[in-house]
């Protein structure tokens, strides 16, 4: 068959037809279902941008003030020096020693906390 | 009876009765420009489903700068146009390719040819497959497609004569 007569064909090929009621059904349904998941998405993603925003101020609040508290930090703070802090624990293990029954049991607190005995003994 | 731009400001003022109407005057018209590219009524029925859906979205800000019908053959044509590039691709993964035909009935030789004339319009460029497209699916004169594509009624005739001399190679080639 040449292409204009198919063309040709094709043209005046017979009318189909639709029921336009069963049509409009479809069509009405297919929108709210597409509607119901438009709003379903936005709202999916509405709710994890809320999450994230939670999380990041949580996060910041966080960092600014229980976690970001270091020791360090508050040494520096209440100007305590070095040597202020080392005279005060070893004034603090000369207590322990002093007050404690077992004096073999105070020592093996200060090897678990790590104390510098030979602070200590110089102390003694 | 109310004319279209009628229709189209109840439906824009709230009634969905009056959209409804729209559809009913215009879904033979549509639905057989898709039966004519698709060969399929279930194709066609998708297609013309989403060009109503558009407009269902569309026509709510429409501004009667252009005339209804001229606006309905834009997202038609659009709507095919895109079809067409998606079958190209199809056919070129062989997600058409189907077993072997049972039901070799009276009709299963034209509606072949007619899938290799609209395989080979898919394979058109753009400007002639729109073009080609509109006038042997919807029988339009050059002049209304002129005005609907928005170019000279030259252009079109010129693009029109191309396809055709394009669709004579690649159906020749086949053949």
């Amino acid at each position: 068959m040449n292409i204009e007569n198919q063309i040709q064909n094709l043209i005046s090929e017979e009318h189909a037809v639709i029921d336009p009621d069963s049509f409009l059904d479809r069509l009405h349904s297919t929108r709210q279902i597409r509607n119901r998941n438009r709003q379903r998405l936005s709202y999916g993603i509405s709710m994890s941008i809320i999450v994230l925003l939670v999380g990041v101020i949580a996060f910041t609040q966080l960092s600014n003030t229980a976690s970001s508290v270091q020791f360090e930090e508050y040494l520096i703070s209440a100007n305590i020096t070095d040597d202020m802090a080392e005279e005060y624990y070893d004034e603090l293990a000369v207590y322990l020693v002093e007050s404690s029954d077992d004096i073999w049991s105070t020592m093996e607190f200060f090897y678990d906390t790590n104390y510098q005995t030979n602070n200590m003994e110089n102390q003694l | 009876m109310k004319n279209d731009n009628e229709l189209i400001q109840q439906f824009q003022q709230g009634s969905t009765a009056a959209f409804d109407e729209l559809v009913r005057k215009y879904l033979d018209e549509v639905y057989n420009f898709f039966i004519k590219i698709t060969n399929d009524p279930m194709d066609a029925e998708d297609l013309a489903q989403d060009v109503f859906l558009k407009l269902y979205k569309s026509l709510r800000k429409f501004r009667f700068e252009a005339n209804f019908k001229t606006y309905l053959y834009r997202v038609n044509v659009n709507s095919a146009n895109n079809y067409l590039g998606r079958s190209k691709w199809r056919k070129w993964l062989h997600l058409d390719d189907r077993p072997e035909q049972i039901d070799d009935g009276p009709g299963a030789e034209s509606d072949g040819a007619n899938k290799e004339l609209w395989d080979a319009v898919a394979k058109l460029p753009k400007a002639q497959r729109i073009v080609v497209t509109m006038r042997v699916a919807q029988n339009m004169p050059h002049k209304d497609i002129a005005s609907i594509i928005g170019k000279s009624e030259s252009s079109v005739k010129t693009n029109y004569h191309y396809g055709i001399s394009q669709l004579k190679k690649q159906l020749g080639n086949v053949k």
